[in-house]
């Protein structure tokens, strides 16, 4: 057996595997965007372009065309949203890794497992404790009208803040990883060398904490957008009705809505979108670390 | 070492780290204590019981999503460590170039959207009229599962090098010899690593199990959100609270773990 | 001056190549190795001396070229078919076992009986100064320990060769000198052949029966310890081995592009010598038993002198003062390159 053949041989049940049940999927979901949609769900021939034509236009009685920004705006608001969960992520995260990464070695690992532990919950309930938290008979409300601050529930959820809160909550702790990782690198002294040739402490941080700490962050929101942009259960409970995602648009496409071509078109737009966009931010990440 | 100034302490960063454990912690914190709620209203606190963890686990449809969380978490698991084991030794060794195109294969679970993995195996089964109940869900889990276990596994894989396994190819070790005597014993603590990894990641799944399931293998993510979309009850603070626990219990297995094979 | 190969050659190793994409690490290579001989190949790091080792072991396979072993041909050949055995940089033993499961690992392999086995671990343990520490674990040990483990683990099968990779690397100096001691009372007891890879010319000279000094991949040359030392074939193997003055032939009125002469056989003059060139003397370093002499030559080249410093007890001699060098012929030698 040569050394070359050996690693294919090797990962070649694993190939099988996600090629059979990922890639080839992927495919037929691209091909159900060209199908029509049929009355019981699923779909059938003849091909169309309805799935896509439908997520930029609505028909008329008489079956024209008219522009429907609703779903155009449902992918804004996921982008948008995804994105600012990406930063803020990534922004609180980043002081929490560099606590982490500048504390003494054998108090690391147990940090870490800290504040990443909640990830291992079931997003499920991690989204509902904000369900508890946030409803108008919530402990929020409960706790200002207590305290007398307001006669009235506040409106906390449904809304595309209580959507960005359970989001950052979700993807807060994977964030801290990535951006720890780049920065468990750093030697302290490294620091200690910088004060010595005058370095404020604030400027020792921007100067040499900060862009070790960049490619960690830039790593971490790249495995925290794609995901976001397609994360179900937030808006879902978090954000009501009033706060679609692209991922309750799939959902709903292909359970009550009965109309998989246009589920199927969304599915390879945002796939599409998300690989492009990954290996664009790959590629420049590689030209960056290139000198 | 104790230094009158060191740079890498910088003040307020402590508390605004506690803030922010504080800040993932306690909405769980809350959850809990409610779900130890006696009374009838989650709005009202009621005295401290354990009534409704009696009801959510004497609940035979719980019971049944239950059991199929766990015979699909621990099928899948068993199947993705299995396929994961040679995949991280081949993706460890191969090389450059062929290591990264298999590595962002394998990432592929990971960074495609999970409703499009979701809806996609859905269309795929559907197509081909694949309907075998449990394992429907058993395949799917274990695509996604596959990654995950081999991540503590690649990294030991890297960490150990080869020289361990040359040596004792030059000792007359043959193959399957190296791999049972010194590979697998070196790899073990990984592979249970991975596959606890595997068996939680499987566990919490929703939305992959609510949109590939169908009413015979529902599973309790997907039992329990039906409950929430039904109303906020005491008994899905317990369930919740159950759930919550139990992934804990694990990641500290899980941990519990590696740190006995660091101390080797 | 390369010697002629040895009598009873049990290593052949014939245009070996081995190259990785466009970097070549082994460049055609080819050399013999005769039974029981204590042979080291010496050169800094990237000079290919590890991969030819591994070829020897079979952990690579070359390019091109044949290894040959005890006259069979074994170039690709895997390792656990092969009877040889390594001891490896950083002493790989196996974590999870016991010394006594390390040691007689490879026994195991081989399918030799249990009595067999505990009584060749017990022999080769005693060899090796280990004999108490059979259960330990690796991580018990120190380094100068587990490197004795790893030997004997490599000598317990009585593999027919015998390669070690820088073995000494990682052993603080005293350690190092008393493991040389041992390494030279090991191979002459187990009478097998010994490759060293290192490079340590003092260990390769202290302990070797030949040497071969590799540059870039190819072998430079091959002498025994006393030859290379006093002959070297070219400037790069005189000034790896020892010290070397490497005087540009020109200044000396000489053909070719170097004379040689070492420190320690250049004396200053009005010692009954002919005087070979005068310079300016630089500096006057005493270091302990010895007086290091720096003197600058009007063609600007350095020339260093050494002698015991009770020879210059009562001389003095201020910087700035011109000296003469005298050295005898017998010391000198020519290099083209």
């Amino acid at each position: 057996m040569t050394q070359r053949a050996r690693p294919l041989l090797l990962t070649s049940p694993a190939l099988a595997v996600i090629g059979v049940f990922m890639l080839v999927p992927l495919g037929y979901g691209l091909a159900y965007s060209f199908l029509t949609a049929s009355p019981y769900g699923g779909a059938e021939l003849p091909l169309s372009a309805e799935g896509y034509v439908q997520i930029l236009f609505q028909r008329d009685f008489d079956d024209s065309l008219y522009f429907s920004p609703t779903y155009l705006l449902i992918l804004l608001r996921s982008i948008v949203l995804a994105g600012l969960t990406s930063v803020i992520s990534a922004a609180l995260g980043l002081p929490v890794a560099w606590f982490i990464a500048s504390r003494p070695a054998r108090w690391q690992g147990t940090l870490l497992f800290v504040v990443t532990l909640p990830f291992w919950v079931n997003s499920l309930v991690r989204t509902y404790c904000w369900v508890l938290l946030l409803r108008d008979q919530g402990l929020v409300n409960m706790a200002l009208q207590g305290a007398g601050l307001t006669q009235e529930p506040l409106p906390l959820m449904y809304n595309d803040g209580a959507t960005l809160v359970g989001l950052v909550y979700n993807f807060l702790p994977f964030m801290v990883l990535p951006i720890y990782a780049a920065l468990e690198r750093l030697d302290p002294r490294l620091i200690e060398a910088a004060h010595d040739l005058y370095a404020t402490r604030r400027r020792a941080f921007l100067r040499i904490v900060l862009p070790l700490a960049v490619p960690g962050m830039r790593a971490g929101a790249l495995m925290v957008f794609a995901p976001a942009l397609g994360y179900f259960l937030v808006p879902d409970l978090l954000g009501g009705g009033r706060s679609l995602m692209i991922g309750n648009l799939i959902q709903s496409a292909f359970t009550s809505g009965r109309n998989w071509p246009f589920g199927a078109a969304l599915s390879t737009l945002v796939t599409a979108g998300v690989l492009v966009f990954l290996v664009i931010a790959a590629r420049r990440g590689r030209v960056e670390a290139t000198p | 070492m104790k230094r009158a100034y060191d740079p890498t302490h910088s003040p307020g960063l402590g508390a605004y780290v506690a803030l922010i454990i504080l800040f993932l912690y306690a909405p769980l914190a809350v959850l809990t204590v409610y779900s130890f709620n006696g009374g009838n209203l989650v709005t009202v606190w009621n005295g401290a019981s354990l009534r409704w963890f009696e009801a959510v686990i004497a609940n035979g449809d719980i019971q049944d999503a239950a059991l199929n969380s766990f015979m699909i978490a621990g099928s899948a698991t068993v199947l993705a460590t299995l396929i994961a084991i040679p995949a991280a030794m081949g993706l460890e060794r191969a090389s450059r170039r062929l290591g990264v195109a298999l590595g962002s294969l394998f990432a592929l679970p990971l960074l495609v959207p999970e409703i499009v993995t979701a809806v996609t195996t859905l269309v795929f089964f559907a197509s081909i009229k694949l309907r075998l109940g449990l394992a429907n869900l058993v395949i799917a889990h274990t695509v996604f599962c596959i990654p995950f276990a081999m991540m503590p596994i690649r990294a030991r894989v890297r960490g150990m090098g080869e020289t361990l396994e040359n040596a004792a190819r030059d000792l007359y070790a043959p193959p399957f010899a190296v791999f049972r005597r010194i590979t697998l014993p070196l790899l073990a603590p990984a592979i249970w690593s991975g596959a606890i990894l595997a068996f939680v990641v499987s566990l919490d799944d929703f939305v992959i199990s609510a949109l590939v399931g169908d009413a015979g293998t529902t599973t309790l993510p997907v039992y329990v959100y039906g409950m929430i979309r039904r109303g906020i009850t005491p008994e899905v603070n317990a369930a919740s609270t159950l759930m919550l626990v139990f992934s804990l219990i694990l990641a500290g297995l899980g941990r519990s773990l590696s740190r006995r094979r660091t101390r080797r | 001056m390369t010697e002629p190969a040895p009598r009873d050659p049990i290593i052949d190793l014939e245009g070996v190549s081995l190259a990785f994409g466009p970097v070549r690490a082994v460049s055609d290579v080819s050399l013999t190795i005769g039974s029981g001989e204590f042979f080291t190949l010496l050169g800094p790091s990237g000079c290919g001396k590890t991969s030819l080792l591994r070829i020897l072991a079979g952990f690579e396979t070359p390019t091109s070229g044949r290894v040959r072993l005890e006259g069979t041909d074994v170039t690709t050949t895997p390792p656990h078919l092969r009877p040889v055995n390594t001891v490896f940089q950083s002493y790989a033993l196996f974590p999870h076992m016991t010394v006594a499961e390390n040691a007689g690992f490879g026994l195991e392999m081989l399918g030799w009986p249990k009595p067999a086995i505990r009584e060749r671990v017990a022999e080769v343990l005693a060899l090796v100064g280990l004999a108490a520490l059979g259960d330990r674990r690796p991580d018990a040990l120190s380094g100068g320990q587990q490197q004795r483990v790893a030997l004997g683990r490599a000598l317990a099968p009585k593999p027919r060769v015998l390669l070690l990779d820088e073995p000494m690397s990682a052993l603080d100096l005293k350690l190092r000198k008393e493991m040389q001691n041992e390494l030279r009372r090991m191979h002459r007891e187990a009478g097998i052949t010994f490759v060293l890879v290192t490079h340590d010319q003092e260990e390769a000279l202290a302990l070797s029966d030949r040497v071969g000094v590799m540059k870039d991949g190819k072998i430079q040359q091959i002498a025994t310890p006393r030859d290379i030392y006093r002959q070297p074939v070219d400037s790069y193997v005189a000034d790896f081995i020892g010290e070397a003055n490497l005087i540009p032939a020109g200044e000396l009125g000489h053909a070719g592009r170097f004379v040689m002469v070492r420190p320690e056989d250049v004396v200053l003059a009005a010692k009954g010598l002919p005087v070979r060139i005068e310079g300016r003397l630089l500096e006057l370093r005493f270091l302990g038993s010895i007086v290091e002499a720096t003197v600058a030559t009007p063609g600007g080249s350095m020339i260093r002198a050494r002698f015991a410093s009770a020879a210059m007890a009562d001389v003095a001699l201020p910087p700035g003062e011109t000296v003469g060098l005298a050295w005898s012929d017998a010391a000198e030698r020519h290099l083209e390159r």
